[in-house]
């Protein structure tokens, strides 16, 4: 169970055997400081090229 | 799991994925495939991840897009933004929503998920304390 089309975690093992996996993630890091960066105008202006 | 079948698995589970990328395909006069499917969301650039993780030690990051890295890499199997973040044992979420009901600073952000043994990834719920 790691991919699907709702909000999700990626722990390091998602890339690297080896890594930690989700059950590793400890709780300490899963209450935190948010910080948001709004890139959306930005992301509207982009030109996108192929 | 290998890089292709991983992007194979994404183009099957992401039903959000779908209205992000534009379907270019068309065909040759041979009947070859002239044009794959490109990703058209924005992503991460690397300075900005980095500045983010070792200038300002943040604990991870997430984002609303399917991806890390933009779309236009994405579309050739190119990782390479996930895989740093990943690989320097943070850990991240995507498809993230309604960011824009949230202040620039000041919540507190509870990411949730259950912890399956030695999953490698799982829904989360994540929700801002607002101050």
């Amino acid at each position: 169970m790691s991919d699907n089309g709702e909000p999700h975690v990626d722990p390091p093992a998602h890339f690297i055997k080896g890594l930690r996996t989700v059950d590793q993630i400890d709780l300490k890091e899963m209450i935190l400081p948010l910080v948001v960066i709004d890139v959306h105008s930005e992301a509207e202006r982009t030109r996108i090229t192929l | 799991m290998g890089k292709r079948s991983r992007t194979n698995s994404r183009r099957r589970f992401y039903g959000d994925a779908d209205r992000l990328v534009e379907t270019l395909a068309g065909r040759g006069k041979n009947g070859e495939q002239r044009c794959q499917r490109h990703g058209h969301y924005p992503g991460w650039s690397l300075p900005a991840l980095k500045f983010l993780y070792e200038d300002r030690k943040i604990t991870a990051s997430g984002h609303e897009t399917t991806d890390t890295d933009p779309g236009i890499v994405t579309t050739k199997d190119d990782y390479s933004l996930e895989t740093y973040i990943l690989s320097t044992n943070h850990y991240q979420i995507e498809l993230l929503t309604n960011l824009d009901q949230a202040p620039e600073s000041g919540a507190l952000v509870v990411v949730s998920f259950p912890k399956p043994k030695g999953g490698f990834g799982f829904p989360a719920r994540v929700f801002a304390i607002l101050p």
